[in-house]
């Protein structure tokens, strides 16, 4: 782990889990990284192969494209289907 | 006012609903959504639901807050069951007490709406050929916009 870098968990459900192939995850990361560029480090491509997902910092709903900061919890959720 | 929140993994049953009721309230919505035996067009034994529990459940009580709020709601029930519900049950049950019935249908609605659109829970269609052979494998992802899959 170089300076800087920590671990964030990374879960994954439905579509998003059947693709990586994974549900849970502890990525390394540093803080300025976005969700998206860790998304896409981990999964080249990913959102060329699934459309509408959104993401989640610590139980919040947040743009894939502010920096994770200190959050404990990423979160991958494609379109959801309750009810 | 009174909010319940609930994600359960077994059946849904009713809550006990006695009257008299208090005399503020002028109607009560009881909803069931209930699985059907067909999904995608295709014929199916069960809907396999999997939820970020966490979330789900603080996005529902932030939901219905927030819908309760704008519509003098007295009093709100909701349980929502995961894993595997077959076809013919319920999973999805909410009650809502308000003073007047347009009130209660309108906060129901818009809660179901909400909850379909934003609370992270998904389900998955369990076929029925596939249920006898692998019961714990039966679930397929509902037909997502993954291109070419």
């Amino acid at each position: 782990m170089s300076s800087g870098e920590r671990t964030i968990r990374l879960l994954l459900f439905a579509q998003a889990r059947e693709l990586l192939g994974f549900r849970e995850r502890l990525v390394l990361v540093r803080p300025e990284e976005t969700p998206r560029e860790i998304l896409e480090r981990l999964s080249p491509g990913f959102f060329e192969k699934l459309f509408g997902v959104r993401v989640s910092l610590d139980l919040e709903y947040c743009s894939w494209d502010n920096p994770v900061g200190e959050a404990d919890e990423m979160a991958v959720l494609p379109p959801v289907s309750g009810g | 006012m009174g909010i319940t929140i609930s994600l359960i993994d077994r059946p849904i049953e009713r809550p006990c609903l006695a009257f008299p009721l208090e005399g503020s309230s002028g109607a009560v919505v009881e909803f069931f959504g209930v699985v059907r035996g067909r999904e995608g067009g295709k014929p199916i034994t069960a809907l396999a639901y999997e939820a970020y529990r966490e979330m789900a459940k603080k996005e529902l009580e932030r939901i219905a807050e927030e819908v309760a709020e704008r519509g003098l709601c007295h009093e709100l029930v909701l349980i929502h069951r995961l894993g595997t519900v077959p076809v013919g049950e319920p999973s999805l049950y909410l009650q809502v007490k308000a003073e007047r019935r347009g009130t209660a249908f309108r906060i129901a609605e818009e809660l179901i709406q909400r909850l379909k659109a934003d609370v992270p829970i998904w389900k998955a269609a369990v076929a029925s050929s596939l249920l006898e052979a692998f019961p714990e494998t039966a679930a397929k992802p509902m037909p997502s916009p993954v291109e070419g899959s």
